[in-house]
């Protein structure tokens, strides 16, 4: 048993005795430290400033330096959603490193992806559309896309970079849209690269979903789960992205993305002739650096096609074609005719 | 209020927010490096340990189930990188590699008391020592040291105890020893 004074007096030794000094943390030589070791760190989320402006340069940090660079890059859902264009690229981490990914797919020059999109009338269910589409990435040709319902061609949009120009072609009405590719359309088609949708990771929170065996291959799959950054991407009169979410699936052996999938909830416009729908995507890379033909972004209209105008907009003609079209090519839409169980057709 | 904050820090922190993350690192810094220290007896290295756990902690947060328990696992982070770098260190002595850093920090004269008592502490049991470092350096109250151990506030309390006991003892010993003709 110590006696107070004892106890007053060990206790005063103890701390001497344990006495480190002033020890602070040093948040600069710490974030150095870090940064020294980009390839064996994977940084997570909202990746650190300091880190960023070392290891990720170049497209990725030129897209963060201009606001409209930087939603043109996280456009690539919403463009996704709008049917022109899926980019399934992403980012992982335990295992999948993030500039891993990046640079592999930095190699990539050529992309197909196949998948389905659904459109589905939120207050009517049997309001509903599917369509395959399969999706072309060049670099140096920019973007295609052909879409089929029940296997008929159904649409088929291209934007040609080298041109500079669109082409939107209907071929159920025989009818094209051509229109020249601003200079923002432009950026978007350069920023949908793979750092545009590792930027679209990192600035947006996800979710990690851990490994799985997808179409065969052991993938690590990342949710983003808020897609409201991307709400400004397009006028609200085109697109009016409520809430959503989209998951990417990175091969973790090759490093590359190979499947997304998107579900967004669009609010009524006139793209989704006043509707609230729901939208469902899904692509899986099939190939990649493939030889694409260059006539696949060909922007001109085969022969036949008239130019699509103004009063093909007319509610009674897009009913008769079953189809909705935005003239700056964003969205296609088709209600298919379903019988209800009074056998009353429905549009 | 502490743990409110904490597990603010920690949520965010796991939604990648580099801030809160950093905010964290500043708040369990100096307990980082007393775990460190109570297993390297130096505090160069227990400040290597401690940032190289912080590295480790950011690079794998996403691991963590239970963000409620990110200071425990914080902790067994740092003694692991420790525990690794004292036994680097010993194979080094071993391979007759010179080793720079002292098993004791030879900043203070050993022979004086404090430099007995914290020879002591040093040879106390691991989470004893781990406890001393917490409660005399860090100033920790008995929940935030059981929290960081991962053991009970009655734990903390029993082994504290047994550790002053056990010093208190050994010091008398060794005063005795000195003084003897």
């Amino acid at each position: 048993m110590m006696h107070k004074a004892d106890e007053h007096w060990l206790d005063a030794m103890i701390s001497r005795a344990v006495d480190l000094g002033k020890v602070e943390f040093d948040r600069k030589a710490w974030l150095d430290r870090l940064a020294a070791e980009p390839q064996k760190r994977h940084l997570t989320g909202r990746a650190v400033e300091h880190v960023k402006s070392k290891y990720f340069e170049t497209i990725w940090r030129k897209i963060m330096e201009s606001r409209a660079t930087k939603y043109s890059a996280a456009a690539v859902i919403a463009l996704a959603a709008a049917l022109i264009l899926t980019n399934p690229f992403g980012a992982s981490k335990n295992g999948v490193l993030l500039a891993a990914v990046q640079e592999k797919i930095a190699q990539v020059d050529t992309m197909i992806l196949r998948g389905q999109t659904t459109f589905t009338s939120v207050s009517d269910p049997n309001i509903s559309v599917k369509y395959d589409n399969v999706k072309y990435m060049s670099r140096q040709y920019g973007f295609a896309e052909d879409g089929y319902i029940k296997g008929v061609l159904t649409y088929r949009i291209a934007l040609n970079r080298p041109q500079k120009q669109a082409l939107l072609l209907l071929p159920t009405l025989k009818k094209y849209v051509k229109f020249p590719c601003t200079e923002e359309q432009i950026k978007v088609v350069e920023r949908l690269t793979p750092t545009g949708v590792v930027d679209l990771l990192l600035e947006t929170e996800y979710r990690k979903l851990g490994t799985a065996t997808v179409d065969g291959v052991e993938a690590e799959g990342f949710e983003v789960q808020d897609l409201k950054p991307l709400e400004s991407i397009m006028p609200k009169f085109l697109l009016d992205l409520q809430k959503g979410t989209a998951t990417i699936w990175v091969d973790k052996k090759e490093l590359l993305p190979i499947r997304m999938e998107g579900d967004m909830l669009l609010g009524k416009t006139f793209t989704t002739l006043f509707m609230d729908v729901n939208c469902h995507e899904v692509a899986a890379l099939e190939k990649y650096n493939v030889e694409l033909d260059p006539g696949l972004f060909s922007t001109n209209p085969p022969e036949g096609y008239t130019p699509f105008t103004l009063s093909d907009l007319i509610p009674m003609k897009l009913s008769m074609a079953g189809l909705g079209v935005v003239p700056t090519g964003c969205l296609v839409w088709q209600s298919t005719r379903q019988r209800r169980r009074t056998g009353k057709l429905i549009v | 209020m502490t743990e409110d904050i904490d597990a603010n820090l920690v949520a965010a922190a796991l939604r990648g927010d580099a801030e809160s993350f950093g905010r964290l690192c500043e708040r369990y810094y100096p307990a980082l490096v007393a775990i460190a220290y109570s297993q390297l007896a130096d505090r160069h290295l227990a400040e290597d340990a401690a940032q190289e756990a912080l590295l480790a902690a950011y690079r794998d947060i996403a691991k963590l189930k239970r963000p409620e328990r990110l200071v425990g696992w914080l902790t067994a982070i740092c003694r692991n990188i420790a525990i690794d770098m004292a036994k680097a260190r010993a194979r080094q002595k071993h391979a007759g590699i010179e080793d720079c850093s002292p098993v004791l920090d030879t900043g203070r004269n050993e022979n004086d008391t404090v430099g007995i008592v914290r020879e002591i502490i040093l040879r106390l049991e691991p989470q004893m020592r781990d406890i001393v470092f917490l409660r005399y350096y860090n100033q920790m109250s008995y929940s935030r040291i059981a929290q960081m151990l991962g053991i009970s506030e009655e734990a903390v309390n029993g082994k504290l105890r047994r550790a002053r006991k056990m010093i208190h003892r050994q010091l008398r010993r060794r005063m005795s020893k000195e003084t003897e003709p």
